[in-house]
């Protein structure tokens, strides 16, 4: 309580914020410069005035002397039986980018997928997703970045006579002995797989190469080294008491964060009367949504990493007995960090997030150490998603250089965009003899390739996945290709010379492989998309020569000398695979709360010392980039996020940030991306960062509330005492609202919540929510219904940091409603604060009385207006729309509905089978995206409800309760695993 | 229908007295005709001369079975067949053991009757004309003109009398009224592809209604020509549109009229002497003008009585009101989607595989559900209820959750010949309804979970509970 909360440096250090631009309109512009710039551009005059007059008397004696537009109503010709028009289906099936594997529903209304919601069949991502899983359906209706039909050198070309030159190229190639390879991202499909070695066989000489941008090469080599097996294991952070974290965002973006998550929250409940939570040291330099979770946080330069776990492995060897290796100097966290995990051998995780080898190999031997082996590590349900082996990436880049390669098939991947030399890509790709690309949107390798035969998106085609061992999933299309495209399998058949199609042959391998050839196993994968086999569970052996050989190669202690960068995936962008998502391109990004940008993040110590502030632009070895003043930084570190600066990748993405991939390094057999004595000087030029971390600011009062652990199982309302207080003050002059029938109400557990921003993804996705672009971002008019804030309290240097989810609250005396001249928002009679858009007449009375800022303005009919270039003014861009949800008009305000459409249907469903609703029946989109199960919708009428039970948890409070708004929507404390506060 | 008259105008009695006469004609005039007969009940699995449907082509069948036979086995084929009878079985057995159904209705002499037609069957001679069958372009002006002299019954026929084509298929762009296709239609059909054959149909009518209206019509292949062409030129005309009178446009420009003289001479000319004449006028037109006004704005984009022509003429009256097919035949989703569902054209094809043709408007109209599935385009009818599209109606809350009757909202549907719009559909309607409407409380086990609401019921402090009770009159019951 008595923490003091900052949202930024410049709060801290009671400076100016540089980023309030609403307050002062530049060069004289006025709003309505978006309209017309040409009226706009003179000062306001009679004549102006008139000119408007004269407009709207005309459009409205045009408008009233206008006949009621005829409107068609076309039936089905033969309609399909599962097909009931104004009702949305759902198919099951799966999500996979190269780098993530989600297991997915979409929900299909009349033939338009329209949402993607997590499959709470999988064993593996239980109903979860991510915040890319969820905007991936907006890629389906990109109809800039998209390709529509093949091409070769940039002409379009027909199909026949594309398959006719491939096909007579690859057999030449074949004639004349020269090497064909196949570049691609990992490939989890089992059918596909087999495919490409069935086509790597058909061409003798030919090879198959992953390629990822950011690889887990070093994890590979190291566990074939250490345990026999080039495979990742899965991490089973649900059975996991203590959690070492060394540079693995495994929350945010390491590995498979939505199983991650669901696993590691599920350690974090206290709601169901649990007396323990997990104890997570995260070492790591930038901040991530894992640091900040954490409930230790020590910041360590990734140069520090080898030392670190060197003296981690050394403490342990000790107290097991085992060999040490040479003895080293690291942070004096260690000798506790080894204490705690010995204490809990066999249910600790140690994981580093480093593609180093050696490193990787010592993070083996201290889980092999603490037998963990087997038990929160299981190389049974190995991870099979990351495949590639940089390696065999230099292998071709040193072909491509020496022009020893014939062919190229890329598919799925971007080399130009995110090889680090991708020189050897736009030089080699021309001598090539062929080069064919299969990607379905168009990127920057794109536009070097001789052959364009672009694939469907993943939403119409077929596919199948095993991202674990022995977890299966089938992708099915839910919507007939939209442009002129064939599934890239298909391609290879076809080229093979093969009569099949690409269905036929995945069923046929899925019969004599997987299932059987039973006609009705087969419809029962298809409908709950995924499918588990029994695999062998034995713990590997473990190989200590491999240790061994390390001791001549230990690294001394990072002295923290020059400035070292760290390259890293945000959760917006990740590899930058959807960088031409508009949705999260607006993603605010949950630590450093900015969108539309990378920028170099570096602590205020550091800043001092190199003489940056915020929006000073550095250059970077070379590269300008913008730089942001991030608490919590490592200090000599500066940090900058992957998958930006875009060229020739759509026209969301283009220009948008700086391309760092061209600075990882390719040593000891892996690329890194993290560089020691990168070159960094200041400029003088400024930028303007977009930013969302002072909008909505709640001066210093208490609304988020901690505690730790301890002084919760001493007294649970700990750290939450003045919930009390204020309830015991519940008095009204008024009569008191009485809810006949539902109360709806919404908690969201902060001690689950990870900040992952899913929520904020797929309430836009659900709610019709328009993207504005950063310059509306910067005059604080960001239209998310949703969103995340983000505290940080104590040190500057190294802060506490908590994510509060923030939607409306749905006050019970809501001060909105008091001040709407035109009762256009008001109460229902089940506590819902509903805002009826054909009223709002535009005074935003509502949003300045508004406590808790979640109000939104529409400045402009963001759905028509071509300055708002994004996905909601074209045709194609429109099918995203939810029916369901009016799109909002100009000149009103918008709000959080508690997602009214889906209670409307489940009461409506309820009705229909004559039965009473079923609690956490109704899922608002937030919760049902939430991989960690943060929130909890329900009827506060019943006291058998979870969401009842969460309102009656002593942890349970509302955000500035003392207003006496009555909220709707509760939250439950943060308790973290620690001693004592943290200053 | 009242009202469309009012609104679509001025209709010849004739025609509606001709549309009245024609539904009286008994049916037993044709019931001895054996064509009528076999098309009445045998088309349906048999043809002739053209190959096997359901039941073998019954091509020559006189010649290959004993009449006596034909009659027992049209009569009941079963009890032939589980009677033993070798040729019965054989022919059960070739035809996919599907046995005929059994005809006990018919009388020996209508059975007779049926095989004699087919006895005397004889494949379709071409009809021979003089002129140029196949042209549907190209005609020439003075073609087109006596063809359209013609279509007006201007020019006598040359078998006798006159006849004027418009009376029945009227010009203008709206006929509501008139079951017969509008010259528009034939036009559109006559020039389609695969589309109607002009000739045959005018030489050799195909259908009872088109049989009677013709029957005293023999138009020479000269006469046809023309009206041929006159037709191929229509079809490039759009239909006139029809307008009504502007009673209340000129009712609106009188008074402002009269107002500016009455202000006028109150100022300058002074006239009249008599100033409350000018406080009269000012009066009354100010309060109509109001008036207008008002009613104008509370109609902006309402759509009450809206009865557009749709594409093909469908009776709701003979579908729901004569054959009493229930509502959810067609509109097959009320119960569980947003909208009701427009009937598929399979659905369609349920009913008129069998019935192909209309006792009003003959095959002309059931043949448009032929050809749409030939062609593979829906046919696009005209949607009547358009909501605002910031209302979330559900037919499934009204219809199946709240038990509502589909004539409560959408009127006598069952007696309306043409479809329109029984209510406004403005909030004011919804909200009147969901104030008085009492919920099915207590069967319901949904609203188990209104405590309050069911202990109120029991200390009988209310007796029932209207949709606004439990929340019906929430802005967010519709509008999301």
């Amino acid at each position: 309580m008595e923490k003091k909360y900052w949202k930024s440096t410049e709060e801290l250090n009671n400076r100016n914020d540089s980023n309030r631009k609403a307050d002062e309109i530049p060069d004289g512009k006025s709003l309505l410069d978006l309209i017309d710039q040409e009226i706009t551009g003179k000062p306001s005059s009679r004549r102006n005035f008139l000119k408007f007059c004269g407009f709207s008397f005309a459009t409205a004696a045009i408008a009233s002397s206008c006949e009621n537009p005829v409107k068609k109503a076309i039936p089905y010709l033969n309609k399909p039986e599962e097909v009931i028009p104004g009702m949305a289906s759902n198919y099951a099936s799966t999500y996979f980018d190269g780098a993530e594997y989600s297991s997915i529903v979409v929900k299909v209304r009349d033939g338009r997928p329209i949402k993607i919601e997590g499959n709470t069949l999988s064993p593996l991502t239980t109903g979860g997703s991510t915040a890319r899983v969820q905007a991936s359906v907006l890629g389906l209706y990109d109809g800039h970045a998209r390709l529509k039909h093949p091409s070769k050198k940039g002409y379009g070309i027909d199909w026949k006579i594309l398959d006719q030159e491939v096909s007579d190229k690859l057999e030449g190639l074949k004639n004349a002995g020269e090497t064909l390879v196949l570049l691609t991202s990992p490939v989890i499909g089992p059918s596909t797989r087999r495919l490409i070695s069935e086509f790597i066989a058909a061409y003798p000489g030919s090879r198959h190469i992953v390629y990822e941008p950011v690889s887990y090469s070093g994890m590979l080599e190291a566990n074939l080294e250490s345990f026999g097996q080039q495979a990742i294991p899965n991490y089973h952070f649900d059975k996991a008491g203590t959690v070492v974290s060394v540079g693995a965002d495994f929350l945010g973006t390491w590995l498979s964060p939505e199983t991650f998550t669901a696993a590691y929250a599920s350690r974090r409940d206290l709601t169901g009367g649990e007396k323990s939570i997990s104890w997570h040291l995260q070492y790591e330099a930038g901040l991530s949504i894992t640091g900040s979770r954490a409930d230790k946080r020590v910041r360590i330069r990734p140069s520090g990493y080898s030392a670190l776990l060197t003296a981690l492995y050394n403490e342990l060897a000790i107290r097991s007995g085992a060999p040490s290796l040479p003895a080293v100097t690291a942070h004096e966290s260690v000798t506790e960090t080894a204490g705690r995990l010995w204490e809990s051998r066999g249910t600790s995780i140690v994981v580093c997030g480093s593609n180093n080898k050696d490193e990787q190999i010592l993070v083996n031997a201290i889980n092999h150490l603490l037998g963990n082996i087997g038990q929160t590590i299981t190389f049974g349900d190995a991870i099979l998603t990351k495949q590639a082996v940089d390696r065999e990436m230099e292998e071709l880049a040193a072909m491509l250089e020496e022009e020893k390669a014939g062919g190229l098939i890329l598919w799925g991947v971007n080399p130009v965009y995110d090889y680090y030399r991708p020189e050897v890509f736009t030089k080699g790709l021309e001598k090539l003899k062929m080069s064919v690309i299969l990607n379905h949107a168009q990127d920057e390798t794109y536009r070097f390739t001789e052959y364009s035969v672009p694939g469907h998106h993943y939403l119409e085609s077929w596919g199948d996945a095993e991202p674990c061992r022995g977890s299966y999933s089938l992708a099915q299309p839910v919507i007939r290709p939209l442009f002129d495209t064939r599934a890239p399998q298909e391609s290879l058949l076809k080229w093979m010379g093969r009569e099949t199609t690409w269905y036929d042959y995945l069923r046929e391998y899925w019969a004599s492989e997987i299932i059987g050839s039973s006609d009705d196993t087969w419809n029962k994968v298809l409908r709950e998309g995924v499918y588990q086999k029994e695999q062998d569970s034995a713990a590997p052996s473990f190989n200590a020569a491999a240790l061994t050989s390390l001791a001549g190669r230990v690294k001394g202690a990072d002295r923290g000398e020059g400035i070292e960068l760290v390259m890293y995936q945000n959760i917006a962008m990740g590899q930058g695979h959807h960088a031409n998502n508009p949705w999260l391109m607006e993603l605010p990004d949950p630590v450093s709360k900015v969108c539309w940008d990378n920028f170099a993040a570096v602590s205020p110590k550091t800043a001092s010392e190199l003489g940056l502030s915020k929006g000073k632009m550095v250059s970077v070895n070379g590269l300008e980039i913008p730089v942001l003043i991030q608490p919590g930084q490592a200090d000599g570190t500066l940090s900058v996020a992957l998958g930006y600066g875009h060229s020739g990748f759509g026209k969301v993405a283009d220009g948008v940030g700086v391309n760092v991939f061209p600075l990882a390094v390719y040593k000891d057999g892996t690329r890194k991306f993290s560089l020691p004595d990168a070159k960094v000087s200041a400029l003088a030029r400024t930028y303007e960062l977009a930013s969302t971390q002072m909008h909505h600011s709640m001066e210093g009062r208490p609304i988020v509330r901690e505690t730790t652990l301890n002084s919760y199982l001493e007294k649970p309302d700990s750290g939450n005492e003045m919930h009390e207080e204020f309830e015991k003050k519940h008095v009204t002059l008024y009569k008191e609202v009485e809810f006949k029938g539902h109360h709806w109400g919404m908690a969201v557990d902060l001690n689950k919540c990870t900040g992952c921003s899913t929520c904020v993804i797929a309430c836009q996705a659900e709610n019709n929510i328009p993207v504005v672009g950063k310059e509306e971002v910067m005059k604080y008019r960001i239209m998310q219904w949703m969103r995340i804030d983000r505290y940080y309290s104590g040190d500057e240097g190294n802060p506490g940091v908590v994510f509060q989810p923030v939607m409306c609250q749905h006050c019970d005396n809501a001060p909105c409603e008091n001040v709407c001249p035109v009762s256009a928002t008001n109460h229902s009679s089940e506590g819902l604060n509903q805002m009826s858009y054909n009223r709002c007449v535009g005074t935003k009375y509502c949003i300045n009385n508004c406590p808790y800022k979640v109000r939104r303005f529409n400045w402009f009919r963001y759905v028509t207006n071509e300055k708002f270039d994004y996905n909601m003014n074209s045709d194609l861009g429109r099918m995203v729309l939810n029916p369901d949800v009016t799109v909002r008009e100009r000149g009103v305000v918008e709000k959080c509905s508690f997602c009214i459409q889906r209670i409307q249907e489940k009461k409506l469903l309820a009705k229909n089978e004559n039965r009473p609703l079923r609690d956490g029946e109704i899922k608002p989109a937030c919760m049902q995206a939430c991989p960690a199960g943060a929130i909890v919708f329900g009827d506060l009428n019943d006291p058998e409800s979870t969401i009842s039970k969460y309102f009656a948890d002593p942890r349970n409070y509302h955000l500035l309760e003392e207003l006496h708004t009555l909220p709707s929507v509760g939250y439950l404390t943060l308790v973290r695993n620690r001693e004592e506060e943290q200053a | 229908m009242k009202h469309t008259i009012r609104k679509k105008g001025v209709i010849p009695g004739i025609m509606l007295l001709s549309v009245l006469l024609f539904l009286l004609i008994p049916e037993s005039l044709q019931a001895q005709d054996g064509r009528q007969l076999f098309e009445k009940h045998c088309t349906v699995c048999h043809k002739i001369g053209e190959g096997k449907l359901v039941g073998p082509d019954l091509k020559d069948i006189t010649q290959r079975r004993e009449r006596d036979w034909l009659v027992r086995f049209i009569r009941n084929s079963k009890e032939m067949i589980d009677a033993g009878d070798p040729l019965a079985v054989q022919v059960f057995e070739e035809n996919n053991k599907v046995p005929m159904q059994a005809f006990e209705n018919l009388s020996g002499e209508e059975i007779n009757s049926i095989i004699d037609y087919i006895e005397k069957w004889e494949p379709a001679k071409p009809v021979e004309f003089q002129v140029d069958v196949t042209k549907r372009d190209g005609f020439t002006e003075k073609e087109i003109m006596r063809g359209e002299r013609m279509f007006y019954g201007l020019i006598p026929l040359e078998n006798g009398g006159t006849t004027a084509c418009n009376s029945c298929h009227v010009t203008q762009k709206t006929d509501t009224l008139n079951w017969n296709p509008s010259a528009h239609e034939l036009a559109k059909s006559f020039m389609e592809e695969d589309g109607m054959d002009l000739y045959a149909s005018l030489a050799d009518p195909q259908s009872a209604a088109m049989q009677k209206a013709h029957g005293e019509y023999k138009l020479s292949g000269e006469e046809m020509y023309y009206i041929a062409a006159y037709l191929s030129n229509l079809r490039e005309d759009t239909p006139k549109p029809f307008k009504t009178f502007p009673t209340r446009f000129l009712l609106f420009v009188v008074f402002a009229i009269l107002m500016t003289l009455a202000i006028v001479d109150l100022i300058f000319t002074r006239i009249i002497k008599y100033r409350f004449i000018h406080g009269i006028i000012l009066l009354t037109g100010i309060a109509i003008h109001f008036n207008l006004a008002v009613t104008e704005a509370q109609s902006l984009s309402r759509t009450k009585d809206y009865a557009p022509d749709q594409p093909i003429k469908f009776s709701h009256k003979i579908h729901a009101g004569d054959n009493q097919t229930d509502c959810r035949y067609c509109h097959t989703v009320a119960d569980y989607s947003k909208s009701a569902g427009f009937p598929s054209n399979d659905v369609c094809l349920n009913c008129h595989i069998v019935v192909r043709e209309g006792r009003n408007s003959g095959k002309f109209e059931i043949n448009k559900i032929f050809r749409a599935e030939k062609s593979g385009k829906p046919i696009e009818w005209i949607r009547i209820h358009n909501m605002q599209e910031h209302v979330f109606f559900s037919h499934a809350q009204h219809v199946n959750a709240g038990k509502i009757e589909c004539e409560t909202c959408h009127g006598p549907v069952a007696e309306m010949d043409i479809m329109k719009q029984f209510s406004d559909l403005s909030m004011g309607w919804c909200i009147n309804c969901h104030r008085d409407t009492k919920v099915n409380f207590k069967d319901n086990n949904y609203y188990s979970t209104y405590m309050k609401l069911h202990d109120d019921l029991k200390s009988g402090r209310i007796d029932s509970v209207t949709v606004e009770q439990i929340g019906g009159l929430d802005c967010m019951k519709c509008h999301y």
